[in-house]
């Protein structure tokens, strides 16, 4: 008994010396090459632990991340798993300044160390949870999708809704009202078709499809109030290049932009957002209520002349009292003057910054490779890329924190086909930093995740109601018909 | 008859079914279960099978998915699926022998099995419904093995959790066993506490996924209601569920209950009688199965014909499509797409067109019905003819459309696509997956380090130079359902595609658009003569010669034999004999000129 408890104590005596700071090495004059790529980058202090793995051949790997008093030492094959407890407190002791990481790679019994790279630690914290869709490649058809949550400060990601639920109905264009998880809007198509508004613990089936509009709603924006919906109608197709590295172009035939009443259950229209010679999309309020704006392009004969079709963004005042807009149509960003066309207009929550995306004509810019983000600073009215965040692919589909500070968009920087979330750190004075990937427990996750993210958005909690409630009204809620003004 | 006359009898009947059941398949059956393996994407890594444990089914799912990719090879198929479904039926036959000593229940377990049979003619039905039942009657065997009752009811309770957690529904049969075993072999009073256990168990399945599947991931939250305990995945229907484990379940129990009971309480026949009126219930019931299985022995041939040209056009093996069709009595309108594909790909489509029944374009590039088929077979078109972009979007919607979403197949066709197109790190990506599976995994890996170490030898590789060569080169905006405007850049980008060509031609003259028709020639084969040109295409010259009024200098130019020039010649005058006399194109005319297209021509543009 005693011999086995000497056993034991040497086992652990080992292991234990296995996993101390490896002290012998020689040192690489270049920095280590791991995914996702998280050197340099600007982290919230309520992140997840930012697991990676080093892609070059390797036997063993030891990552030292040190703060101000303390750091956490990781081993293994290849790949690193930070224990979440010690992460946390090491952010939240480090809260405003770096962590420094050291990547040592052992390989042929020897150990390298690269050059130490750093993680900023922002001390403004990011929302706890990100919705997005998953959903599988496709252009036409679909198969398994669902609305998800994930908590961001951890690897927790549960469902909101899922078309397995729903004999694979297409689930879509999910939206909350001022990253508010109690308030928000998805489509449902196929079966049990309709929109889904959930506002004060209640959640609504409404059928928006009126006589007077060729088409359901689609693209959305809350109102910050919650009272209103600003909607977009569309009629959308797509076509197929042979050979453009854009592979697919989605376009719309015709669009309008309509108000829709939440508490009336009413749409209400305005001809200057429903031209004829003109295609309105993408509508946006402004966070104070008081603006609505709104993607517009000429009108032009769709597909043929599809690089023709540049949306501008423009503006009309809005009255909160009655839903209705002034008419009167400001340009914002002009499609004629610079030659690009932008699209989904997000303004931060503090009102200052308009982030939307640039490609050189279209809507639909998750298919256009050179799509950019860019910004206009509202109280100066100037636009520019923000540093550090794009690629030299597609980055589209953005929206904010609920505390301005932080940016989540779509990108396929990756591999050029999924999407996948990044997130960007923006200071008070509007500099952006290095964005990193949304982290997952197991540092191989993306390596074997087929499904795009598509909508990411940022909520300031859990989504209510729970799925099983969610399911019980798509099937068997009473259906509220829609009418228009 | 005595029981031991009837052991026999069921013996041999037993044994001659299960060894020729494999045989049957694959005689019959193997391109269907080759195809299978289509529906799968198994991986080796550990992952997969920790995501497989995770929720109702999945394991049983998971071995399933294993045996359907061992369908790679062509006996693998017959004899995974045989050999299963012989396994339930020796297990049945066990688990009644245990349940009833004294009675023989003679051909009950050769009926689930016939039943289980026939259920797998149909390409949907997965092996795994299969290793579910295998499953599910090894923890029965177990269960009526235990001979301590407070010992086997414990281990009951565990083993319909255990069953209801890897095999899904396939508990109820579990708990089917329980209640005959305790009711009818059990004297014991507490045993109906144990039952009413186990009814609240099964009861409580929903719940139990629910709790269990709430803050795990998603991938099956439907097992969580009643209705959907029965359906796994879309694949397994309840429709297939219901008659293959509650009626024979059912069956189960009234047999046991009549054997037992009917001697003692029925006056009207003898012990005697009954067993034989038993005996010839059973040989109904096996002649009616065997009836069903007939019907859709038929029906599934069709498929089967089908299923065959699908593994041909996989393998390019065109003449043998060609040769395959004309010997087949019966054909599949779901083969003409495969078989004009081979025809272009042998260059003889210009010479065999008539002979088809082709009398639109819509079987060359078939529509494309958003579904999984059409995908699947506007897949194999696009890459053969050298639309790779198109090979690659028909893809990615058949992976789509696949039941679950995991197709091996089309998934290596996207990487070979990626390939030739040189998405490297897409094909990377894909290829780090394929390399887990069992039977690609080798090329996958080969490909990996081809990537890594020397993309340059991916140039060189020839299936990937060849495709390459045929690449369009001008970005159009198509109508990929549109055969012209598919073929046509990929013949200006390499005139020599000889499919291409095939296609352009054959659309042009089956919609009877002569004036296209000459002008192909004239921009691809200016100075061709008439040795170098198709009979057919002979007489689509002449017919647009004729219809044009063109003077005889260019007859004299054009690319017609004069074996040719005298047929439409005499087609002509014959024609015009019939319309002279008034006379109505009969079946001598058209026996006359069959196969020509000028006979086509005439009834198109009669139409």
């Amino acid at each position: 008994m005693r011999k086995i408890f000497y056993l034991l104590c040497t086992i652990c005596l080992l292991s234990a010396c296995e996993n101390g700071k490896i002290t012998t090495f020689e040192t690489a004059t270049v920095s280590p090459a791991i995914f996702p790529d998280y050197a340099d980058v600007t982290i919230p202090v309520n992140i997840a632990p930012l697991n990676f793995k080093f892609t070059g051949p390797c036997d063993a790997i030891q990552v030292c991340i040190k703060g101000k008093t303390d750091e956490i030492i990781c081993n293994g094959a290849y790949k690193i798993s930070i224990p979440s407890g010690k992460w946390r407190s090491l952010l939240e002791k480090n809260a405003g300044s770096a962590l420094e990481v050291s990547v040592l790679v052992r390989k042929e019994g020897k150990w390298t160390k690269y050059l130490p790279f750093a993680w900023h630690v922002a001390a403004d914290k990011i929302d706890s949870y990100l919705t997005y869709r998953l959903i599988d490649p496709g252009y036409e058809l679909w198969n398994k999708m669902g609305i998800y949550q994930r908590n961001l400060e951890d690897f927790d990601e549960t469902p909101i809704y899922e078309n397995t639920m729903n004999n694979l109905s297409c689930i879509n264009c999910h939206s909350f009202c001022n990253q508010d998880p109690k308030t928000f809007c998805f489509h449902m198509r196929a079966q049990n078709t309709g929109t889904y508004i959930t506002r004060n613990g209640k959640t609504e089936k409404l059928n928006m499809k009126v006589d007077k509009l060729y088409s359901a709603s689609r693209y959305l924006s809350w109102h910050p109030s919650g009272k209103y919906i600003a909607f977009s109608i569309n009629e959308t197709n797509q076509f197929f290049h042979s050979t453009d590295k854009n592979r697919v172009e989605v376009y719309d035939k015709k669009s309008e932009v309509v108000i829709y009443d939440v508490e009336n259950h009413t749409y209400i229209t305005n001809p200057c957002l429903m031209r004829s010679d003109a295609f309105e999309t993408f509508p946006a309020f402004s966070m104070d209520g008081k603006t609505l704006y709104f993607c517009s392009a000429d009108s032009v004969l769709m597909p043929n002349q599809f690089a023709e079709a540049k949306y501008s963004i423009c503006k009309t005042d809005f009255n909160p009292d009655n839903g209705t807009v002034s008419g009167k149509i400001d340009t914002v960003f002009s499609a004629r003057r610079t030659g690009k066309s932008a699209t989904l207009p997000r303004f931060s929550p503090d009102g200052k910054y308009l982030l939307f995306s640039i490609a050189d004509y279209g809507q639909f810019h998750i298919w256009h490779k050179e799509a950019d983000l860019y910004l206009i600073n509202l109280k100066t009215n100037k636009l520019f890329k923000p540093e550090n965040v794009n690629s030299n692919d597609v980055e589209s589909y953005h929206s904010w924190s609920s505390n301005s500070r932080w940016i989540v968009f779509s990108t396929r920087r990756v591999d050029g086909l999924h999407t996948v979330p990044f997130f960007t750190y923006m200071d008070k004075e509007g500099k952006t930093y290095k964005p990193f990937m949304l982290p997952q427990k197991d540092a191989d996750f993306y390596d074997n995740f087929f499904m795009y993210y598509n909508i990411p958005e940022m909520v300031k909690g859990k989504v209510d109601p729970d799925i099983y409630q969610m399911d019980d009204i798509v099937k068997n809620g009473k259906e509220v018909k829609v009418g228009i003004k | 008859m005595n029981n031991r006359t009837l052991d026999i009898l069921k013996l041999v009947l037993s044994t001659v079914f299960y060894l020729a059941l494999p045989s049957f398949y694959y005689v019959n059956f193997r391109y269907h279960f080759v195809a299978s393996e289509e529906y799968q994407m198994f991986t080796t890594d550990f992952n997969h099978l920790k995501e497989a444990l995770s929720y109702p089914g999945g394991l049983m799912g998971y071995i399933g998915e294993f045996l359907t990719a061992c369908f790679h090879f062509l006996a693998g198929g017959p004899l995974i699926t045989g050999l299963s479904i012989a396994l339930c039926g020796i297990l049945l036959e066990i688990l009644f022998s245990k349940v009833q000593k004294k009675h023989s229940f003679f051909l009950v377990p050769l009926l689930i099995a016939l039943q289980m049979a026939i259920m797998h003619l149909n390409i949907l039905v997965n092996i795994s419904s299969t290793a579910m039942l295998a499953f599910t009657l090894g923890l029965a065997l177990g269960y009526v093995s235990i001979k301590k009752e407070m010992i086997r009811w414990t281990a009951g309770i565990l083993m319909l959790l255990l069953a209801y957690w890897l095999a899904s529904s396939s508990a109820i049969i579990l708990f089917t066993v329980f209640l005959v075993w305790e009711l009818f072999q059990s004297k014991n009073p507490k045993r109906f506490i144990f039952l009413g256990i186990s009814v609240l168990i099964v009861i409580s399945f929903p719940l139990i996924a629910r709790i269990l599947l709430r803050d795990n991931h998603p991938m099956t939250l439907s097992v969580a209601y009643w209705s959907e305990v029965f359906a796994y995945d879309k694949v397994l229907k309840p429709s297939y569920f219901f008659p293959v484990w509650f009626a024979p379940a059912t069956v189960l129990c009234f047999l046991f209950v009549y054997y037992r009971n009917l001697a003692k309480k029925m006056a009207v026949l003898t012990k005697k009688g009954t067993v034989y009126l038993l005996i010839l219930i059973q040989f109904a019931a096996f002649g009616i199965l065997l009836k069903k299985g007939l019907d859709k022995y038929a029906m599934y041939k069709e498929d089967e014909v089908f299923m065959k040209a699908d593994y041909m056009v996989k393998n390019e093996e065109w003449e043998e499509i060609i040769r395959m069709t004309r010997d087949e009595l019966t054909l599949s309108p779901m083969n003409y797409p495969y078989i004009n594909l081979a025809l272009a790909k042998t260059g003889k489509m210009s010479t065999l067109l008539m002979q088809y029944p082709n009398n639109s374009t819509d079987m060359m590039l078939i529509p494309f019905m958003q579904d999984y088929l059409s995908a699947k077979i506007l897949n194999q078109i696009f890459y053969q003819i050298g639309d790779i972009t198109n090979a690659l979007h028909m893809a990615f919607e058949g992976g789509v459309s696949t039941p679950g979403a995991a197709n091996i197949i089309l998934m290596k066709r996207e990487i070979e696509c990626r390939l030739i197109l040189g998405d490297y790190v897409l094909a990377q990506k894909e290829l780090t997956r394929m390399a887990r599976t069992p039977f690609h995994g080798a090329w996958s890996r080969k490909m990996l380090h081809l990537i890594e170490t020397n993309p340059q030898a991916i140039d060189e590789l020839p299936w990937v130079a060849s495709k390459r060569k045929l690449l369009s080169k001008k970005n159009t905006i198509m109508n990929f359902q549109n055969i012209v405007q598919v073929c046509l850049p990929l013949l200006d980008a390499n005139p020599a595609n000889s499919a291409a060509f095939q296609y352009i031609t054959a659309s042009f003259l089956l919609e009877s658009k002569l004036q296209y028709f000459a002008n192909i020639y004239g921009e691809y084969y200016p100075n061709v003569t008439a040795d170098k040109v198709p009979p057919l295409h002979q007489q689509v010259l002449a017919a647009y010669l004729d219809a044009t009024k063109a003077p005889a200098q260019m007859w004299e130019m054009a690319p017609i034999s004069m074996e040719t020039k005298q047929a439409f010649v005499d087609f002509r005058n014959t024609f015009m004999k019939y319309k002279q006399e008034n006379r109505s194109l009969d079946s001598d005319f058209a026996r006359k000129f069959q196969g020509t297209y000028w006979l086509y021509y005439l009834n198109n543009i009669k139409k």
